[in-house]
């Protein structure tokens, strides 16, 4: 297994490589501003990867910050994924069941169908969702390790897909675990859904299919994109030309 | 040789060449500059790259000791 300080090594050995070829390139005695522009702009990254691999500790400790002043926890995390999966199974089954016998007796259950359907699409959709966090969970020190390795290449090579890196796994370690609670709050927790002791075919077609695409569909895939495009805009502020060290490196 | 050697092989290789290449630009700095030939622009030429010169040398020194020691110490732990 990897080790994100042995990553980390890498980087600063890196970026201590492209800082000599800027002022390799500082240095060169050809008037040729395409070349010699490269001087400033190499020293500059090299700084401030440097500096990423200083903070990275203190980086991911903020983020656990973060999700401790959220009020959230991986662990109940996972557990909300289980049961919403143990919960989404069973109601497969009992509409599987209730299908088969409806089939000897030849009655149309053509919404129980499409139930059944979404149902399916629910529990795959939230073993993915699983992995993703799993994913997250156990590799966000060896992602954003990765992230600084790759913004340390010479020559701004990987440096947008570096603090893309760095945004995602930041992003997704914060906001994943927040997920129960933003669907708690907008009503829409499938473990909140109360169902009637009988429910007849409308409130199965007008409450039940909705809540049940609503709750297991729309609303994570929703979720996900917010986090994604707050991770684009994170990864700008650390990749795009905001990034900066605070202080002049060329000189008039 | 590993891979951790062989990038430090190449950044002592390369800040040797920038040393180098600060006194080769140094020299002809000067020697634009102390040109006889009443051109402005060539003269100028001469001491923007002495300036440039100068100005590398001294993030030279200063990074490549603040970067030795930033791996001395990260090898140690």
């Amino acid at each position: 297994m990897w080790n994100p300080f042995e990553i980390l090594f890498y980087a600063q050995l890196l970026s201590s490589l492209s800082y000599s070829i800027g002022t390799l390139l500082y240095a060169l005695p050809i008037p040729v501003y395409g070349i010699k522009k490269w001087g400033p702009i190499l020293i500059k990254d090299s700084i401030y990867v440097a500096v990423w691999t200083l903070i990275d500790t203190v980086v991911l400790s903020f983020a656990r910050h973060i999700l401790h002043m959220l009020g959230v926890h991986w662990g109940s995390y996972f557990n909300w994924l289980f049961q919403v999966e143990n919960y989404n199974i069973n109601a497969f089954l009992i509409l599987k069941t209730i299908l088969t016998v409806a089939s000897f007796v030849s009655i149309n259950y053509a919404p129980l169908t499409l139930f059944s359907f979404l149902l399916s699409i629910s529990v795959s959709y939230f073993e993915f969702l699983d992995m993703i966090s799993l994913m997250i969970y156990q590799y966000v020190g060896i992602f954003v390790a990765i992230g600084i390795l790759l913004m340390s290449l010479p020559f701004r090579i990987g440096r947008s897909i570096g603090a893309s890196f760095i945004a995602t796994s930041l992003v997704f370690y914060v906001g994943l675990p927040y997920l129960p609670t933003f669907l708690t709050e907008l009503d829409l927790n499938i473990l909140n859904l109360h169902i009637p002791a009988n429910p007849d075919i409308q409130f199965i077609l007008q409450v039940a299919i909705p809540e049940i695409f609503l709750a297991n569909l729309f609303m994570p895939t929703a979720y996900i994109a917010i986090l994604s495009g707050l991770s684009i805009g994170l990864g700008n502020a650390i990749g795009g030309y905001g990034s900066r060290v605070p202080f002049m490196v060329e000189m008039p | 040789m590993s891979l951790e050697s062989f990038i430090q092989s190449l950044n002592t290789t390369i800040t040797e060449i920038a040393w180098s290449v600060f006194i080769l630009a140094w020299a002809v700095g000067w020697a634009l500059r102390g040109s006889p030939i009443p051109i402005f622009r060539i003269k100028r030429g001469g001491q923007d790259i002495i300036e440039d010169a100068i100005i590398a040398a001294f993030f030279l020194a200063i990074g490549s000791t603040i970067f030795y020691f930033i791996e001395y110490i990260a090898s140690q732990v």
